[in-house]
């Protein structure tokens, strides 16, 4: 995948690289005209119809009657959520499949998820998130982070491969101790809570998520966005980025550190949620080409734009119980999946 | 493996199933193995002829009477316990243990199965198929007593004004018609959200409400079940969201779950409690 664009930056790279940077330009203001939209549409829907005239006096009235605490405390909140998080996971794609050059890395497959679903469900099994709310994040993060380690360090020097088996190694790991999490879950009510919230959700979730959360994956963002330079020069290949200079080990740990960061703290606020990760970059790529530094941003928007669409799918569908978030993007996500490998033998190097 | 396994098991009891059937009206090993039943056999029986209780039946978190159960002997609802208890009477519930249910019935153990009360109806029913099967029908119907003297004095002195209570759950789930807590909260003189609540929202016995719905349903009272113990779960009141802590302040209560749990002659003791909780908080709600 990296050799197609260094064959056309070869042949002309003035000109390519000014028709791409047009290209990306063109693609980030199509992205958020897109996303300012659905976000508007975000505030308009819900299970309870208010009129446009309504959503948006309750935006702007001072007065707490129950169409602006509906719009404000609710639908505002739930939509800052699912942009951040949506943005997040996409960026996370991005880094990871631009560090492991393979285009099936998200923090999903490299065990991320799964290890803040862990350090999740360990918080709320032994009542540590009854004593204080931030703990559900901070678990997030300390699973995320340890189960990534454990990916990187077993599948280090084995090339991509390596590490995606480590990864579904580590998955297969996090989701057993899950189960026995389960398993010796402590009444049926609290082995319920646990599953329903593993399906992952944006459901009545408020301003304090946003707060706890924010942070964390601000930071994480950061830290993946200093990488972007050190990406484009280990897409010419490892040894190649050694000699620019780039210290790979560095940018493995900053990259591990950052994903860790915004993957727990996204996930502890709505559980798994699956694949935005992986389709974000893949859908922005055929518009940027191939230079990790280009991707970052569309595919934040990209994921941002995937997540608040399926959240306001999940809110207008209306079959008894809420259908999760997690459910949704995992049965629309993994036909993308299905694609992605089909297409392997030919991208691959 | 497993067949031959099942095969010795039925074999097993089969034979121990001849050597314990003792002739006698009221049955003197009763092993219960549904919390259910545990708590009416409690009531009914003296400890002696109690062989042993199902384990949820000395946690606090699922049972109402675990100080009862305290000492007796435990199972947890395996057809090897059985072999060893050898009772001469099996209660249990009609959903749970099914292997355990039909290997009992191929072999000719005595059985019963109760199925869960979710009414003062089905809880006469209940009590009155366990009060026979283990002779004690004349117990049975003094529980029945005091429970409809409650049910007749809370029936006499229902409240005036029209309560809205919302049972929720913090995950969106809401019992409705034909559950306990229905039963139980039209009893104690509320009026049950859920019934307000378009039926294509519906699901089994219970109405599936998220939070936006449940604000603009406007209920008068929010109720929380809650365990003795304290709740380790996300529905916990420090999570609770910044708009049921700003309209429901005061108006919030809690209701103990191992009291809803199983439809109990004390079920009209709950709905008392109820009434009383209800009346306390409408009075001084802001």
């Amino acid at each position: 995948m990296t050799s197609a664009a260094e064959i056309e930056s070869n042949a002309s790279p003035g000109r390519v690289r000014s028709r791409d940077a047009v290209r990306s330009r063109l693609l980030l203001s199509v992205l958020t005209v897109l996303l300012m939209a659905l976000t508007l549409v975000s505030l308009l829907s819900g299970r309870v119809w208010l009129r446009p005239s309504e959503v948006l006096s309750g935006l702007f009235s001072a007065n707490s009657d129950f169409a602006s605490l509906i719009v404000t405390e609710l639908r505002m909140p739930r939509t800052v959520l699912a942009v951040a998080i949506g943005a997040t996971l996409g960026m996370c794609g991005a880094v990871l499949q631009g560090l492991t050059r393979n285009p099936l890395a998200e923090p999903g497959l490299l065990g991320g998820s799964a290890g803040a679903s862990f350090g999740a469900v360990i918080a709320i099994y032994f009542g540590i998130a009854a004593i204080s709310s931030a703990a559900i994040p901070i678990f997030g993060l300390i699973g995320a982070l340890a189960a990534m380690s454990l990916t990187f360090a077993i599948g280090r020097g084995g090339g991509t491969l390596a590490l995606v088996l480590a990864g579904t190694a580590v998955n297969s790991f996090m989701a057993a101790l899950i189960s026995l999490a389960l398993n010796l879950a402590p009444s049926v009510a609290a082995a319920f809570e646990i599953t329903t919230w593993l399906l992952g959700s944006l459901a009545d979730r408020s301003w304090d998520h946003v707060v706890l959360a924010g942070p964390f994956m601000l930071g994480g963002c950061a830290l993946l966005a200093v990488t972007t330079r050190s990406l484009d020069a280990l897409s010419l290949g490892e040894t190649q980025a050694a000699s620019l200079g780039v210290n790979i080990h560095r940018l493995r740990l900053i990259a591990l550190v950052g994903t860790a960061m915004a993957v727990g703290a996204a996930t502890s606020v709505t559980g798994a949620i699956g694949f935005i990760g992986l389709v974000g970059p893949h859908l922005v790529r055929p518009f940027v080409g191939y230079q990790p530094s280009r991707i970052l941003l569309p595919a934040a928007l990209a994921g941002a734009i995937l997540m608040l669409g399926a959240d306001i799918t999940t809110r207008l569908i209306s079959v008894g119980p809420e259908m999760k978030l997690g459910v949704f993007t995992a049965l629309i996500g993994t036909p993308f999946f299905f694609w992605l490998v089909t297409r392997l033998p030919k991208t691959a190097p | 493996m497993k067949k031959l396994l099942i095969l010795t098991a039925v074999a097993a009891l089969v034979i121990s199933g001849v050597a314990w059937a003792a002739p006698s009206s009221k049955p003197q090993r009763v092993m219960s193995l549904n919390l259910c039943t545990d708590q009416l056999v409690l009531q009914l029986l003296p400890r002696e002829r109690i062989t042993s209780v199902s384990y949820l039946s000395q946690s606090w978190e699922h049972s109402y009477l675990t100080a009862d159960a305290l000492g007796v002997r435990i199972n947890f609802g395996t057809s090897e316990e059985v072999l060893k208890e050898q009772p001469d009477l099996v209660l249990a519930g009609s959903a749970s243990t099914p292997t355990v249910r039909a290997l009992l019935k191929r072999v000719g153990v005595p059985l019963v199965e109760v199925p869960a009360a979710e009414s003062f109806a089905e809880i006469r029913t209940v009590t009155r198929q366990v009060a026979r099967a283990v002779g004690e029908e004349e117990m049975g119907e003094i529980l029945l007593a005091q429970m409809d003297a409650t049910l007749d004095q809370l029936g006499a002195s229902s409240p005036r004004q029209r309560i809205v209570v919302a049972a929720w759950d913090g995950a969106g789930s809401i019992p409705a018609k034909g559950t306990l807590f229905d039963e139980i909260l039209t009893v104690a003189g509320a009026h049950n959200i859920a019934a307000d609540i378009s039926t294509t929202l519906i699901y089994g016995r219970y109405a599936s409400v998220d939070l936006e719905q449940l604000v603009a349903l406007k209920p008068d009272i929010l109720a929380y079940g809650s365990s003795r113990i304290g709740r380790m779960d996300l529905s916990n009141e420090k999570l609770q969201h910044r708009v049921i802590r700003k309209l429901y302040r005061g108006r919030e209560i809690t209701y103990p779950e191992t009291l809803y749990g199983c439809g109990l002659p004390q079920s009209a003791t709950a709905a008392a409690e109820l009434r009383r909780t209800i009346l306390d908080v409408m009075k001084r709600a802001p």
